[in-house]
């Protein structure tokens, strides 16, 4: 085990959505949100305290991935940060009323959106 | 063992009685499913093994009329992709492979997440069973600002459905009838799930109430205080383990002396007697003195668990175990080592990533369990004052995890290269810890350590009793017959007498083969300064650590002496201080003490937390390295500690 670099910056090749892991969508069915043309990508990673995001997609196919997205890091949801441990890793979300601790390279497997409309669950 | 050794109503043998329907409890990790159990079948839980592993899941067996509700505890699971062995069990157990498919699946379900619980739901429902749900946590629901409409939620979901209090157990009892009117019926259908999840949406992300949960959390979670509470706990923990335990200890010390007395009585000098009394009842003895303190720190372990604490300390603590080649969840393993590496070794399956699993349990041995704290305690009481013993012992306890970490580093960098267990993991709402849960969490670590010390401990004891008994020499007994015999009765005559018996039993030692093995070995260790009792003392502990007190005990003709951790028998530290050499030499000073207690520190000497290395790794190779690495380290760490002292001048000759 090496100590992590930092996330990268702007994870955000938007094709990387392409690659995300096959599952079954938000039980509504709602689509990843559209991140708009050109607009960039953010990490779950680069989350600021407070500020709820949208999830986009989570990259790659593989344990990692399906266990992310068996937490509930499915697109459309609206995650949040709440704080991180000293050191700025781990990092502790708040998402489907509940709480998930996630080290800063997973959250950085999470791309993200601006949370549209921050007083409703998106998809409603 | 197979389920059916646990019982008379197994689908096997269900022919005896008219009707037993299996009910499996699924739910996510903290669902509230043990205590459940505890509620649906009363007080006759026990904990099981899964056929063909070490899992340990618990059941419990309630009778209604005619039928009998069999009720299995699975391992929290997330989805039904596992990734633990925990997982991997479940899931096997849900599929039917390995054993009977359960007739009922029980989805355990928390209000207070609905969401993502339903994620689960909608895999349980692919199994080809009838699902009933439990929801759970109502209230927590309610008060976190996300009430649940439950008769939406079931309209919705087609299920049958009950609301039971996981904590009080309102509910349970029609949760039973529901779960035995279900058995037989057809397998769930896929319900329409997205008529659920808009009964269940949580509330907004940022609109839902600030709890109880978040205002600990801003305290426990805090960049400083956090820290600064973690290492607070720990050390309440295990000032209160040491405290607590020891009443018990003297207890099981004095029951020991109590039956040996008695057995002497009862049996006449000899083999015989010695076997008994010496060899059996002295080595289940020394297994059973380590139960109150295991029982203790896993209670304790198990109430920060229950608290949602756990979680909070693997959080903190998750960055600096990575940094060594650990992983967050590393934590708890190596703290119950504390107590006894072999629940340590069991608790490492929560690890999903099989190299960090394996880092972990090669190096929870290093943790100072309960078996070393005698040897501690007797050698710093001889060579030590106080205040310096005081440093010492926190400086040895602190040996264990430095050393792990740097084993931890050095194996994940060469054979144990690549590959990390994700965190990703829930952090569960505070709650007040079941105190029946943790009941069952002590219970099963108890039973595993009796099972696996129980059997393996008790037959090293009595080999170490045979190499140390025989050969008899006829010569010495005669000799000290006749020179017992000719005591003169009279003041001081008992005394007189039992030195001399106790001087015998040295004698004999001596001459045994078990000494003549430490005098053969004794080279190797005489750069670490030890001689030859002191080896015939490390090696009797191989097997198990516990016998070296004694062994010392009998080499400086002392007789009996109990390894008493409070009071240190003044006897033996006053004779160790004062043994000399043949030609008049002390044996031992503090140096030969540090590196004596440098060496139990860090050397393996349990043959109990062998056998649970190989049960757990399936292979001879991890608990032959676990022994090498470790025995050598102790010998390279206490050779250079004398030989340091003694280029400082600290040594015996200097």
């Amino acid at each position: 085990m090496t100590a992590h670099p930092e996330p990268p910056r702007a994870a955000a090749d938007p094709t990387a959505a392409g690659d995300r892991v096959a599952h079954p969508r938000d039980p509504e069915g709602a689509a990843a949100p559209d991140a708009g043309v050109g607009a960039p990508l953010v990490t779950l990673a680069q989350s600021r305290i407070g500020i709820p995001v949208q999830v986009h997609a989570v990259t790659g196919d593989d344990d990692l991935a399906r266990r992310l997205d068996d937490q509930g890091l499915w697109p459309g949801a609206a995650v949040e940060l709440i704080t991180t441990a000293l050191g700025g890793d781990p990092l502790l979300f708040r998402l489907h009323g509940y709480r998930l601790a996630l080290r800063r390279d997973e959250a950085a497997r999470v791309t993200t959106v601006p949370l549209a409309d921050p007083g409703r669950e998106p998809g409603a | 063992m197979t389920a059916n050794s646990v019982g008379q109503s197994d689908p096997a043998s269900a022919t005896a009685r008219p009707h037993s329907v299996t009910v499996a409890l699924v739910g996510r990790p903290n669902a509230g499913k043990t205590s459940l159990l505890m509620h649906l079948t009363g007080t006759q839980q026990r904990p099981v093994n899964f056929p063909g592993t070490s899992v340990e899941r618990a059941e419990g067996r309630v009778r209604m009329g005619s039928a009998t509700l069999r009720v299995v505890d699975l391992p929290g699971v997330v989805s039904l992709q596992a990734q633990s062995r925990d997982e991997r069990v479940t899931v096997d157990y849900l599929r039917g492979d390995g054993e009977a498919q359960p007739d009922v699946l029980c989805a355990v379900l928390d209000a207070g997440k609905l969401v993502i619980e339903l994620r689960l739901l909608q895999q349980l429902r692919q199994l080809g069973r009838p699902v009933v749900v439990a929801l759970t946590k109502l209230d927590v629901a309610a008060r976190a600002g996300m009430p649940v409409d439950t008769d939406a939620l079931q309209r919705a979901l087609g299920l049958p459905l009950c609301v039971v209090d996981g904590f009080r157990g309102k509910g349970a009892e029609e949760l039973r009838t529901v779960l035995l009117a279900t058995a037989g019926a057809a397998a769930a259908a896929v319900g329409d799930d997205a008529a659920a999840a808009r009964v269940a949406r949580a509330a907004p992300v940022d609109g839902a109430r600030r709890t109880w949960t978040d205002r600990i959390d801003a305290v426990l979670l805090h960049k400083a205080l956090g820290p600064l509470a973690l290492g607070l706990v720990m050390l309440a923990m295990f000032q209160l383990v040491f405290a607590a335990a020891e009443p018990f200890v003297a207890l099981v010390e004095d029951g020991q002396s109590l039956v040996a007395d008695a057995l002497r009585g009862l049996l006449p000098d000899g083999a015989l007697q010695s076997f008994v009394v010496d060899g059996l009842v002295h080595g289940l003895g020394s297994v059973l003195v380590f139960v109150p303190q295991i029982a203790l720190l896993i209670g304790l372990v198990a109430v920060l668990e229950g608290s949602g604490y756990m979680a909070r300390a693997v959080f903190l603590l998750d960055r600096l175990l990575r940094k060594v080649g650990l992983t967050g969840r590393s934590f708890v393993p190596l703290t119950s080592s504390f107590a006894c590496a072999i629940p340590g070794i069991l608790a490492s399956r929560i690890i999903t990533d099989e190299r960090d699993r394996l880092a972990t349990i090669v190096t929870a041995p290093l943790m100072s369990c309960s078996a070393r704290l005698p040897v501690y305690v007797v050698l710093l009481a001889a060579f030590f004052e106080p205040w310096a013993a005081g440093l010492l012992l926190f400086g040895l306890y602190l040996l264990g995890p430095v050393t792990a970490a740097g084993v931890a580093l050095l194996l994940r960098k060469s054979v144990l290269r690549g590959g990390r267990s994700p965190l990703a993991m829930e952090m569960p709402v505070y709650q007040r810890p079941s105190l029946r849960v943790v009941w069952l969490q002590v219970w099963s670590a108890v039973r595993q350590f009796l099972v696996t010390a129980g059997t393996v401990i008790l037959v090293a004891t009595v080999v170490v009793w045979a190499l140390g008994y025989f050969p008899r020499s006829a010569e010495v007994t005669a000799r000290y017959d006749a020179a017992v015999a000719a005591v003169a009765d009279g003041e001081g005559a008992e005394a007189q007498r039992d030195q001399l018996r106790a001087r015998e039993r040295a004698e004999l030692l001596e001459q045994s083969w078990l000494a003549t093995l430490g005098k053969a070995v004794q080279p190797v260790f005489a750069p670490a300064g030890f001689d030859w009792r002191h080896t015939v003392g490390v090696l009797a502990a191989f097997p198990a650590r516990e016998l070296v007190v004694p062994t010392l005990a009998t080499l400086h003709s002392l007789g009996d002496v109990e390894a008493d951790p409070e009071a240190p028998d003044p006897g033996l530290t006053a004779a160790l201080r004062n043994a000399t050499d043949a030609r008049g030499r002390p044996t031992m000073n503090g140096l030969v003490a540090l590196a004596m207690m440098a060496f139990f520190a860090l050397c393996s000497q349990c043959a109990g937390t062998l056998a649970a290395i190989r049960r757990e790794t399936h292979s001879w190779r991890w608990p032959l390295f676990t022994f090498g690495y470790m025995t050598v380290l102790a010998w390279a760490v206490a050779v250079g500690i004398y030989q340091i002292g003694s280029l400082l001048g600290y040594g015996l000759s200097g």
